[in-house]
């Protein structure tokens, strides 16, 4: 085991984001509780479709991740198993499943446990937009045959040739429209498409920011850690669209700009530059972060932070909602083909600087993990930089090992300091 | 006389899915023709039938995994790390084209990892929508079957006309309808042929020129039509589950060896492969399309179909008047598992027993289902 005498510096920011996300799920429930139909999501955001029909969404993956992060993810989890689902199934899916168990009321919660905290409203829909993962469809469809309830499956394309994005894009469009006739036949109203433009331009000016921010990570030592941008995920997914989520962001870059005039860093003595690529797992985010720390490690960017939550803010036009978001949800990287994301890994190493390469590997997730080895093969091919696998899940622990982890971490940087005493002689 | 004469047929399917890849690279020695393998599932073989091509199903085999795992997770199915496996080690060389169809995130991994690994083989991928209710989505699958035919055509050499493809619909579905005649007679006399046997000769159908499959088929019909039904002692069950992959003989066995007779099943190796055909009239494009959109049994990989698996398991192990059912199911197989709990739950609701046994593609513990199947025929009795 590390002795860790070195702690991660994060933004102070990010701790912003856990009381937003606290106050969005209690404004859905006070919403349902008025009588507004609740939409339940998957995936990506296409679902700021379902906000502009003044709709309030729950993001699946945004609510237990951050249980998970606070540890309580176990009661979901609980629920999906004696419901029969396998360890196997996706961790994210599996948990939320067990959340709409305990909804359904078909699994008691402890009279200890926060009831408030754990029991979500029912939903009238369900939306699916897994992106690149396939696992989006059986889940969806369980969602709504727990709630008989309609599920809509949005269904971005593989791009098994890169020409293939504008046939994606045109098809995404496509089934935004038949969404929104959903949405209007759901809610009883005509669509609103002037709210979905402000929505939109809402949207822009968050994603940018949070761009922005991210990318002054190029900065040595950077400001800001992968781990202060996994927290921030909220704001550009869950949180997306809803009031303050912009002004959260404007303070988030503000506080990267502050340190870097300060000369502060995320990591106090930073050595090591590190790309993470995979999830991670949330219920170990404030430990990894310090076990980083304590190795001098600072992870400056990874794909699931940086590349998989609006891909494409230079195309969001408000005056063109459906394309905006049509490119944004198919312009993916998981939906590309190797090349490509050596490509993108490859521009990510040379801009932040990047040393190393921490593969998550993340067990129930097959769609992050779909060229693990390819990436870490070619990335060390082109540019010489050395990776390491760390085992873990998005949101079971039970994958997560430290010494393992401990020891892979140590390995890494081991053969960092090794090639760099290699090219000084 | 009969019984030998089903033995020496049975022979000759045995011989196909004996180690089925060397025996396809000696046919295409011997034939000089193309052979494009095609994923588990939803492609539809006669497409590369009717462009002069052998059209092979993908099979596991059972070999050990190695080298593909520097590729691949062991968290991905067995298929699916199998074929990652024989592919990098060049034992899937010898194929002219791949084409694998958009089922899962894990079959869609290993199009990918063997694209990038066989540079020499053409290898596509279909994406035929999985939600078979959305708008256009006729006009999407027609469009995306249209370009996996003008990429076989470049592959073949040749044109792919309605005609020739026509032809190939009424090839694939004399096929299908003699393996629903086993099928059947089979259900009403189960002593004919072991369940292991029923799926040797699925999965050279899968393996072999359909034609030749389907003479070798209509000499056992021939024979086994005229077998008066055997009385059988056991409980009658229903197999459910195993997609993609066949599962392996051994467990298969164990089932029937601890007094089970497998009377009917929906697993992709069996009467998921044959259950249903293609039209004949109009557009041939067309009529696979609606195949694979409107006609096909309740998956776990699709979604807006009209009735649910468990509901349609449900109602299969009900016709077949099994007492319980045997539900196989793959490890790590994503879209099986969302929809376990549903099949028990729906199987509980209707009084029907079932036991649901996990397989790998490394047998591990035959002893421990056995203990497990032999509880549950006891149950049943």
């Amino acid at each position: 085991m590390v002795t860790q005498v070195k702690k991660a510096n994060k933004l102070n920011s990010a701790s912003l984001i856990g009381q937003m996300m606290t106050a969005s799920f209690a404004d859905i429930k006070r919403q349902a509780a008025e009588g507004k139909k609740v939409v339940w999501a998957n995936g990506l955001p296409v679902y700021v479709l379902a906000r502009a029909a003044d709709m309030p969404v729950l993001h699946c993956e945004g609510l237990v991740a951050g249980l998970s992060a606070k540890r309580l993810e176990k009661p979901f989890q609980d629920a999906a198993e004696a419901f029969g689902l396998l360890p196997d199934t996706c961790s994210y899916a599996r948990s939320f499943i067990g959340a709409a168990r305990i909804t359904r009321g078909d699994y008691r919660l402890d009279p200890s446990m926060n009831q408030d905290l754990l029991l979500m409203p029912r939903p009238s829909l369900y939306v699916n937009s897994a992106g690149g993962c396939g696992t989006g469809r059986p889940w969806g469809e369980a969602m709504a045959t727990l709630f008989n309830v309609p599920v809509y499956h949005f269904e971005p394309r593989f791009l098994w040739h890169e020409s293939d994005l504008k046939d994606s894009v045109a098809d995404f469009v496509r089934q935004e429209q038949e969404f929104i006739s959903l949405l209007e036949k759901i809610t009883g109203k005509p669509y609103d498409w002037n709210r979905l433009k402000e929505l939109l331009v809402e949207v822009k000016r968050a994603v940018i920011l949070r761009n922005e921010a991210m990318k002054l990570c190029q900065h040595i030592p950077s400001p800001a850690s992968f781990f202060d941008w996994a927290t921030n995920i909220a704001a550009v997914a869950h949180l997306i669209g809803l009031p303050g989520t912009g002004d959260l962001l404007q303070k988030t870059k503000d506080e990267v700009e502050q340190r870097i005039a300060e000369g502060v860093g995320a990591v106090a003595n930073e050595k090591y530059r590190l790309y993470w690529d995979g999830i991670l797992t949330w219920g170990k985010i404030g430990v990894l972060a310090n076990k980083f720390a304590a190795m001098d490690a600072c992870v400056v960017a990874g794909a699931y932070t940086h590349l998989v939550w609006w891909p494409r803010p230079d195309l969001i036009d408000p005056e063109k909602p459906l394309e905006s978001i049509a490119y944004n949800c198919c312009d993916l990287v998981l939906l590309h083909s190797y090349e490509h994301r050596i490509k993108v890994l490859s521009d990510f190493c040379r801009e932040y600087s990047v040393d190393g390469l921490v593969v998550s590997e993340t067990q129930t997730c097959r769609a992050f993990n779909s060229h693990a080895f390819m990436i870490m093969d070619g990335l060390a091919r082109k540019l010489g930089i050395p990776a390491v696998t760390i085992g873990g899940d998005s949101c079971d622990i039970r994958f997560y090992s430290d010494a393992q982890v401990d020891t892979r971490l140590q390995a890494l940087l081991e053969t960092i300091e090794a090639r760099r005493k290699v090219r000084q002689i | 006389m009969q019984r030998s004469k089903i033995s020496a047929i049975m022979e000759k399917f045995r011989a196909v899915v004996d180690k089925p890849y060397e025996k396809l690279k000696q046919w295409k020695e011997t034939n000089k023709k193309k052979i494009v393998g095609c994923s588990p599932m939803h492609f539809p073989e006669e497409l590369i039938h009717a462009s002069g091509m052998l059209p092979v199903v993908l099979q596991e085999t059972d070999e050990t995994i190695t080298t593909g795992f520097s590729c691949i997770y062991p968290f991905f199915c067995g298929i699916t790390r199998n074929l990652v496996d024989i592919g990098v080690k060049g034992q899937l060389s010898f194929l002219d084209g791949l084409i694998y169809a958009d089922i899962c995130v894990q079959n869609r991994t290993a199009a990918s990892i063997l694209r990038q690994n066989l540079p020499a083989i053409h290898v596509e991928f279909a994406q035929l929508p999985s939600s078979v209710t959305r708008k256009g989505v006729m006009e999407n699958t027609v469009r995306e079957l249209d370009r996996i035919k003008a990429s076989l055509e470049k592959l073949a050499g040749r044109k792919i006309d309605d005609k020739s493809l026509k032809q190939s619909i009424v090839v694939y579905n004399k096929n299908r309808s003699l393996l629903r005649r086993l099928h059947d007679l089979r259900k009403g006399n189960p002593k004919l042929l072991p369940y292991r046997d029923m799926q040797v000769i699925v999965q050279s159908s899968m393996l072999m020129p359909k034609e030749e499959h389907t003479q070798l088929l209509e000499k056992l019909l021939a024979e086994m039509e005229g077998m008066k039904p055997t009385s059988v002692k056991g409980s009658r069950l229903f197999l459910s589950g195993h997609l993609c992959q066949i599962p392996k003989a051994d467990i298969l066995d164990l089932i029937e060896g601890v007094g089970g007779i497998i009377v009917d099943d929906d697993l992709y190796t069996g009467y998921r492969y044959y259950a249903i055909d293609a039209e004949l009239n109009g557009s041939p494009i067309e009529a696979l399309a609606k195949r694979h959109l409107e006609k096909s049994l309740p998956a776990p990989t699709r979604t807006g179909l009209p009735i649910r698996w468990e509901k349609y398991i449900v109602d299969r192990v009900k016709a077949s008047k099994a007492q319980g059912a045997v539900v196989l199911l793959v490890k790590f197989c994503e879209p099986h598992l969302f929809y376990y709990p549903f099949i028990k739950d729906a199987l509980a609701e209707a009084g029907i027993p079932h036991i649901m046994v996990e397989t790998e593609h490394e047998v591990v513990s035959l002893e421990g289902i056995r203990t497990r199947l032999q509880a549950f025929m006891e149950m049943l009795r």
